[in-house]
């Protein structure tokens, strides 16, 4: 931040806001007592879990938090506006004017079936910001500053024709058309790759730059340190830390940032625990903090009372009465050893994949080319690569789902997936083989029936389940071996929450006892803290039952958080693959250096 | 450990589009087949109409020479050789889609008109109807359904109602309901023939209501789950108000998905036609079919099935378009992915 804008007056100024939702007879406070403030030109990233209140703070903020939400706050300004005042219609006037909201979802929120050109013109025509004939120039020239080549082509395409950073640039672009003061961007790079998040972390710093205020909300702690001026660290609809970035990411104060932070997969994270263990401790009462039922520090004051954010505890910009409190490692860091043996079984031989697609203009197009490799039993391979590097259809080959256009799979030992030149392998042959190999995957919930309970989900899965007693102990064994209870076997996908749902994932892959796990992205979906508990809980499943994993991600602190070996994938190819630690501590491949470049921005 | 020297190195890789001329021939192919598959289903409509004369039972010769009459064998036999009858199926099959190429739907048994003639006189009253219609049904399901999409429940309970009941209420019943309270009670609309625009009103309307309820429904459903939709959020927050997100981003949703309902709204007229004809006095293609039917005049019944199927072929053809023209994801073929 520079000078000139620490004495600028803030653009947003947010002062004791409470948002609560009718829920039955009681009401949810999704939003507590917060407080913070955005200059023009400058960026106040908001992190915490899923649910934490973070999206509901921006909807608040752009007046769309629905109609079963009551909002009151103590001041609620936009230079000057009081937004705590408005009327739908005067809301209306500031939406897509004064105020943009990057959605999260960047390839939901465009609508499909128009142009990116129109989206991007819509705030220009409702606020008939400039003449009809000049929106076409207007749209061309904000695509263009959000960095999309080719802007005059692109405005002409659809969304699905563009690629996940397109697209999110050119929704970035359809908030910022009309120039707005305030721009609240809901995790702009969640399951971006490396390359696309560098980009967009780029054009959210021009936009600060150019004198936007940015209220930034993430999870992805990299973009975080790369365009945040300022942190507000949010728990359970409360603001439980708030300070310069290189003050909360560098020494944290609140124990909740501690534990936030220790979640992140790091160079040495590598076979330790990321989560704290959570002993049963007595929850906080009705005024007491939040965070103490998971506080190794909690005290009986904390469970009492909060310290009152107008008049902080002992720390300024802290809202905690024992600062600096550790977050317990599970057993001080246990690390899980790694039980890897070069001799052990090759389970996966893959030499020569190819697999070819052919693209809407009637083009062959190679997704996977020449791809060989091995997986040993009881080993983790993992796989990076930018989207589109072929790594899904790698996986959907391995797991035999795809029938490569060139050469072998074989599974432990035998021909698994052939090209039909090489003697095609026929699926009733598989069948009998199929249990020994599962897969998990990113966007889990679809991966479910909707209508199957949780019990069906997972018996379905188990091969020989019994009947009655047997099979229920069957499912719940399964159900307690990921760390869920038995108490959610009548509930449906729907009901749980995302980490439940990727542990769901995990009970059913494991249900039919195999020997390879395939995971697709298992924790790109998923918010920091509950990506620190599922990379664990497959740390302790590959050591307790001698699982191999092939582990694909574009995540490369994640990668090196899991893998022994590694393959590094671009445009089909793999181009360089080796010891995790020899492949990303000394790379030998541009492209290996440019990936682990961007993983640093 | 391996490093790979065939690969790029840098880069930016996004799926750029094809040059220009590849999609457009990949569009004109598309539209080709669907020509051709429109073809394929008239020709196996004539085929089957061709079968289903061939083994109907009951002795042409005799419909022609109409009830009670008595010939000579040997008048018979000329008859038989005049109409062809005596030749194997497959050569008469061959002259059939011979004479249909000419446009050429036969003569009618009964009447001794060319059968197209007959059609012809009598597709004007049919297509006034089928049009007004199809008209009322488009504008009663989209006022209803962007009146009540995301609503209050209470209004919602009510669209829904008024759906259930459009859709189950037997159209001869409400037609006989509306002529007694709009012609005979109220007098302000004629409850029969073809006169003007006036008595088009009621039987359109009648034919119009089970369509509407049905459009309004499917609508309804797009509109909602279209408004869930993130994209509408993001439509919001560039300040658009609802109304606004409805008619620019959500109704070409459910419009899309609704037009599904399309083809089967057009069956639907086409059938309603003749008992709305037949309830109101109207002439047309369905007091055509009804007494082509009575008098087992296979040649007109034939020329009716066979302008139907066309009718429905045109219709299919349009409907695959129209959601081509709607929604870009389905101009370029299916991608295996």
């Amino acid at each position: 931040m520079s000078p000139n804008v620490a004495a600028a007056e803030p653009a947003l100024v947010v002062e004791r806001l409470d948002v609560t939702f009718r829920d039955g007879a009681a009401g949810v406070r999704a939003v507590r007592d917060v407080s913070l403030a955005v200059r023009p030109g400058e960026c106040l990233a908001v992190v915490g879990e899923s649910g934490a209140g973070k999206s509901v703070l921006a909807r608040t903020l752009i007046g769309l938090a629905g109609s079963g939400a009551t909002v009151r706050a103590g001041r609620l300004q936009l230079r000057g506006v009081d937004l705590a005042a408005l009327t739908e219609p005067g809301w209306r006037a500031l939406r897509g004017r004064r105020i943009g909201l990057v959605a999260q979802d960047a390839s939901a929120s465009l609508d499909p079936l128009r142009t990116v050109g129109a989206e991007v013109a819509e705030p220009l025509r409702v606020h008939r910001i400039v003449a009809g004939r000049d929106v076409r120039k207007q749209v061309v020239t904000t695509l263009g500053q959000v960095g999309v080549p080719e802007p005059a082509r692109r405005a002409g395409q659809y969304p699905h024709q563009l690629s996940g950073g397109l697209r999110q640039r050119a929704l970035i672009a359809s908030t910022v058309a009309a120039g707005p003061d305030l721009l609240l961007a809901d995790e702009p790079t969640t399951a971006l790759d490396a390359a696309s998040r560098k980009r967009i972390v780029e054009v959210l710093r021009g936009l600060v730059r150019g004198g936007v205020a940015l209220l930034l909300i993430s999870h992805d702690l990299t973009t975080v340190a790369a365009v945040a001026d300022r942190v507000a660290v949010m728990y359970e609809g409360r603001i439980v830390e708030q300070g310069p970035t290189a003050d909360v990411l560098g020494r944290p104060r609140h124990p909740y940032t501690c534990a936030l932070l220790a979640a992140a997969p790091s160079r040495q994270s590598r076979g330790t625990k990321l989560s704290p263990d959570l002993p049963r401790r007595p929850p906080a009462g009705p005024d007491g903090c939040p965070y103490a039922v998971r506080c190794p520090g909690a005290d009986h004051r904390c469970r009492e009372q909060l310290p009152d954010p107008g008049h902080p505890g002992p720390e300024p910009g802290v809202l905690c009465w024992r600062p600096g409190t550790e977050p317990e490692r599970g057993g001080s860091g246990r690390v899980v050893a790694p039980l890897r043996r070069d001799s052990a079984e090759v389970l996966v031989e893959a030499n020569g994949v190819t697999r070819r697609f052919r693209d809407p203009d009637g083009r062959w197009r190679d997704a996977v080319r020449a791809v060989t490799f091995e997986l040993r039993a009881a080993e983790t391979l993992g796989v990076i690569g930018g989207s589109g590097s072929g790594k899904t259809t790698l996986a959907r080959t391995v797991l035999g789902l795809l029938e490569p256009d060139e050469g072998t799979v074989r599974f432990a030992g035998a021909p698994w997936v052939a090209a039909g030149s090489a003697g095609r392998v026929r699926e009733r042959d598989r069948r009998p083989r199929r249990h020994r190999i599962q897969a998990v995957h990113q966007d889990c919930l679809t991966s479910f029936d909707p209508r199957h309970t949780v019990e069906r989900i997972v018996g379905e899965a188990v091969r020989d389940p019994g009947r009655g007693r047997a099979r229920r102990d069957r499912i719940v064994a399964l159900l307690d071996q990921v760390g869920l209870s038995a108490d959610l076997l009548r509930r449906h996908p729907r009901e749980l929450s995302g980490g439940q749902r990727q542990r769901l994932a995990i009970a059913r892959a494991l249900a039919p006892s195999p020997e390879v796990l395939v995971c697709d992205e298992p924790v790109s979906a998923l918010d920091l803290t509950v990506q620190a508990q599922i990379l664990d809980l497959l740390a302790v499943l590959r050591h307790e039952l001698g699982l191999a994993l092939l582990f694909i991600s574009h995540d490369i602190a994640v990668i090196r958080h899991v893998s022994d070996r590694v393959l590094v994938m671009k445009d089909g190819w793999v181009v360089e693959s080796g010891e995790a630690e020899q492949v990303l501590e000394r790379p030998a491949h541009p492209y290996t250096r440019q990936l682990l470049a961007a993983a640093r921005a | 450990m391996h490093v790979c020297e065939q690969a790029p190195a840098t880069g930016e890789c996004g799926p750029a589009p094809g040059p220009e001329p590849a999609r457009r021939r990949a569009v004109l192919r598309q539209l080709l087949r669907r020509l051709l598959s429109g073809a394929a289903v008239l020709l196996g409509a004539v085929t089957l109409t061709f079968t289903a004369l061939q083994l109907a039972p009951g002795d042409p010769v005799a419909v022609l020479l109409g009830p009670g009459t008595s010939a000579s064998p040997q008048v018979r036999a000329e008859i038989r050789a005049e109409y062809g009858l005596d030749d194997p199926a497959p050569l008469r099959y061959a002259h059939y889609l011979g004479r249909l190429a000419r446009g050429d739907l036969g003569t009618s048994y009964q009447l001794q008109q060319p059968v197209s003639q007959l059609i012809g006189d009598q597709l004007r009253p049919t297509a006034e109807l089928a049009a007004a219609a199809l008209a009322l049904t488009v504008l009663i399901g989209v006022v209803i359904a962007v009146a009540t999409a995301g609503r209050r429940p209470g209004l919602r309970a009510a669209a829904l109602a008024w759906e259930s009941l459009a859709l189950s209420v037997p159209t001869f019943w409400l037609g006989i309901v509306l002529v007694s309270v709009f012609s005979f009670q109220l007098r302000i609309l004629p409850g029969a023939g073809d006169q003007g625009a006036a008595s088009l009103v009621l039987p359109s309307l009648t034919l119009a209501t089970p369509g509407a309820g049905a459009l309004s429904r499917a609508l309804r459903e797009g509109l909602e789950a279209a408004l869930a939709q993130p994209f509408a959020t993001a439509a919001r927050a560039r300040g658009l108000s609802p109304t606004g997100v409805t008619m620019r981003h959500a109704l070409r949703h459910a419009a899309a998905s609704a037009l599904n309902l399309g083809g089967w709204l057009v069956g639907t007229l086409l059938a309603g036609t003749v008992l709305i004809e037949t309830v109101f006095a109207r002439p047309g293609l369905g007091s055509l079919t009804v007494q082509a039917v009575t008098d087992r005049d296979m040649p007109v019944v034939m020329g009716i099935v066979l302008t139907s199927a066309l009718v429905a072929t045109v219709v299919f053809t349009i409907v695959d378009l129209m959601q081509r023209v709607l929604d870009p994801r389905l101009r370029v073929e299916a991608v295996d992915r």
